[in-house]
């Protein structure tokens, strides 16, 4: 039952306003049509009941004239119950001029207001031109009758007339329901189910007809609006393919590119290394004259500079490559800062400087932490040689202290020297790749500039950051701070 | 100082190797060369308990050095071997002590190799 008011559109708001609307309308129009109507059928009687009134005058005058004058009073009765027998003439009066009076119907219910009235004077036709008052009649109209049925009329047509109306209106309901509203609904379905997998043209289940109406008039519209947004969705979707084709390609092409160098450098390192070997030898040979061993120590040095760079490189296009592997393992921090101290020695031997270099390890430290102990080696191991280079006298410190990092332990190593120091507006640059601070993008000395990209790079890499300290005190001019978290040991090593 | 024992170096590199080996001997060490692993493990079958310190590359033609590693430690008999072998490798990876100590090896040192700790290395293992 629901269901099939439904299907008819008995549940949709627009079928019911449809209806409520033509049922007023139709109730307004049934009103005037019945009005006009009875108003026409009250018309017309009205006027035949005065065109009774009007043949009195040509056709009962003269036999009444006749019959009062010839005092054939039976005859006057017969003209006036043939008169008063019309449902419309309510009172007829007849005073004759000899004083006799008749009279039909009852005079007081009609005196006061009749529809008409007419007196006629009934003249009798002497011979010698001259004529003589015979009588008055007197003739009272009343349509209360007519009225009567009219009224009587109304209801009948009124309601019939509403009835059809109202059939009407339901028949409309019926009609929107099958022709607009489940079209309507139909078509709110189809743009609600449309996406990209779902792209069924819409159409209308409706008798053909050449003619279009506004119905195909929206379907052809959301058709096209459909096509459009499917063409725009289809070259977007393109776009978004063709560049993720070029970016996987650019980074493919960055990686290979990463992977060559880091093949090369690594190629090239062994080589150099034999060189390197070879010039010590050279250099350290017993019997060996002064001049050539100068040559031999030169060449070493060069080439020591011919490997930093190679290693940069090499750690760099790693770096890009991804290939860098992090690995947190148990580490004696302890030994570890000894064997970077050892080093250090090594490089401010290298570097042929007098300056003082000084390891502070916190007596607090726990004795194995969690971190990946090559790559930071390599970081304090840059810094450290940073700091040698940059300083001609006084001291490089490597101190190490715990911290705590968003409550959790961490382990502070500061890298401190008395050197040159960084000026300020080169500081926010230095980690840059191909950068040094005197001069920008142009190295000044010898380096690549990649020391502390690499270092802040693998620094992020292990979730550890590298700054640079502006607190600077205790006579440093330039504080490097690497800190490492995480460095609580999950489950200790048996 | 004097050194008791034999150095064996396996490394494919041909210039590493003889340049390795004239800095080792000229420490005054006896050193034997192998260009990989599998001939490595022949000398050491051949000369059994001379060997004071193995080097071993890593990445190497023929036989790795981790493949010679495993060999060493478990078919090269008459004694099972127990030689000292530090892996020398650019491999970062490896230079890491319990990554190399699962492998069976003693120690790591990154290459390219100093002459100091080559001395250092030899002072450890092969003295008398
Ligand atoms: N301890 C320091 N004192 C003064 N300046 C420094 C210090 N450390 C770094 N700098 C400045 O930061 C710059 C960048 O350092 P970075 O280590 O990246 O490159 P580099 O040392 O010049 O070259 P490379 O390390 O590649 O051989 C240096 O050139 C130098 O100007
Ligand atoms: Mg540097």
């Amino acid at each position: 039952m629901i269901a099939t008011l439904r299907a008819i559109g008995f549940d949709n708001r627009l079928g019911l306003r449809l209806v409520i609307a033509s049922l007023i309308v139709g109730s307004v129009l049934s009103v005037l049509s019945t009005s006009a109507q009875l108003g026409a059928s009250y018309f017309r009687q009205r006027t035949d009941a005065t065109l009774v009134l009007s043949r009195i005058e040509d056709t009962l005058a003269s036999p009444l004239e006749q019959a009062v004058w010839t005092f054939n009073f039976d005859q006057v009765d017969v003209i006036l119950d043939g008169l008063a027998a019309d449902p419309n003439i309510a009172f007829v009066e007849l005073q004759s001029s000899t004083g006799q009076s008749w009279t039909r119907g009852d005079p007081d219910e009609q005196a006061a207001t009749p529809d008409d009235q007419r007196v006629y004077e009934l003249v009798h036709k002497l011979d010698n031109n001259r004529s003589e008052l015979v009588g008055v009649l007197d003739v009272r109209l009343s349509l209360d009758a007519v009225r009567a049925r009219v009224w009587a009329e109304f209801w009948t047509t009124f309601l019939t007339n509403l009835a059809k109306a109202y059939i009407a209106a339901i028949a409309l309901l019926f009609l929107v329901g099958h022709m607009v509203s489940r079209h309507l609904r139909k078509i709110a379905d189809h743009v609600d189910n449309t996406n990209a997998d779902n792209t069924n043209a819409l159409r209308l289940d409706r008798a053909g007809s050449e003619k279009t109406d506004d119905l195909d008039r929206i379907v052809d519209a959301i058709d096209r609006f459909e096509c459009r947004t499917r063409e725009q969705m289809d070259a977007l979707g393109n776009e978004i393919i063709d560049r993720k084709q070029a970016e996987a390609e650019a980074r493919q092409a960055l990686s290979i590119r990463s992977q060559f160098l880091a093949t090369m450098s690594h190629e090239i390192r062994t080589p150099l290394n034999a060189i390197m070997g070879f010039l010590h030898l050279i250099a350290t040979y017993k019997d060996i004259d002064d001049k050539p061993r100068v040559y031999a120590e030169t060449a070493t040095k060069a080439s020591h500079q011919l490997m930093s760079l190679m290693n940069n490189s090499l750690d760099m296009s790693r770096i890009e490559a991804d290939a860098v592997e992090i690995k947190m393992t148990p580490t004696d921090i302890h030994s570890l800062a000894k064997d970077w101290h050892q080093s250090a020695e090594g490089m401010r031997h290298m570097r042929d400087k007098n300056i003082k270099i000084t390891l502070d390890v916190a007596r607090d430290l726990p004795p194995l932490i969690n971190m990946d102990a090559s790559h930071v080696t390599q970081i304090v191991s840059n810094l450290v040689d940073n700091a040698i280079k940059f300083t001609d006298a006084g001291e490089v410190d490597i101190a190490i202290k715990n911290a705590t990092s968003d409550g959790n332990p961490a382990i502070d190593i500061r890298v401190s020297d008395t050197g040159n120091g960084i000026p300020e507006d080169a500081r926010a640059r230095i980690f840059e790749r191909f950068t040094q601070a005197d001069s920008g993008m142009l190295r000044a000395h010898g380096g690549s500039g990649l020391g502390l990209a690499i270092c802040s790079e693998l620094a992020r890499l292990m979730g550890a950051t590298l700054t640079l300290d502006d607190r600077i005190r205790d006579g440093f001019t330039t504080v490097f701070l690497l800190r490492l978290e995480n460095v609580a040991l999950v489950d200790l090593p048996t | 100082m004097t050194y008791m024992h034999k150095v064996l170096l396996i490394e494919d590199d041909e210039f590493t190797r003889f340049m390795m080996r004239e800095i080792i001997s000229g420490l005054g060490v006896e050193v034997e060369i192998a260009s990989n692993g599998d001939e490595g493990c022949k000398l050491l079958e051949k000369q059994p308990g001379e060997f004071g310190l193995v080097l071993m590359d890593l990445h190497m033609p023929v036989m790795s050095g981790i493949d010679a590693t495993l060999k060493i430690r478990n078919e090269v008999q008459d004694p099972p071997s127990k030689v000292p072998i530090i892996a020398v490798t650019a491999d970062v990876t490896y230079h890491n002590s319990s990554r190399v100590a699962e492998l069976g090896m003693n120690g790591f040192t990154p290459k390219p190799v100093s002459p100091g700790t080559l001395l250092s290395l030899i002072d450890q293992y092969c003295a008398a």
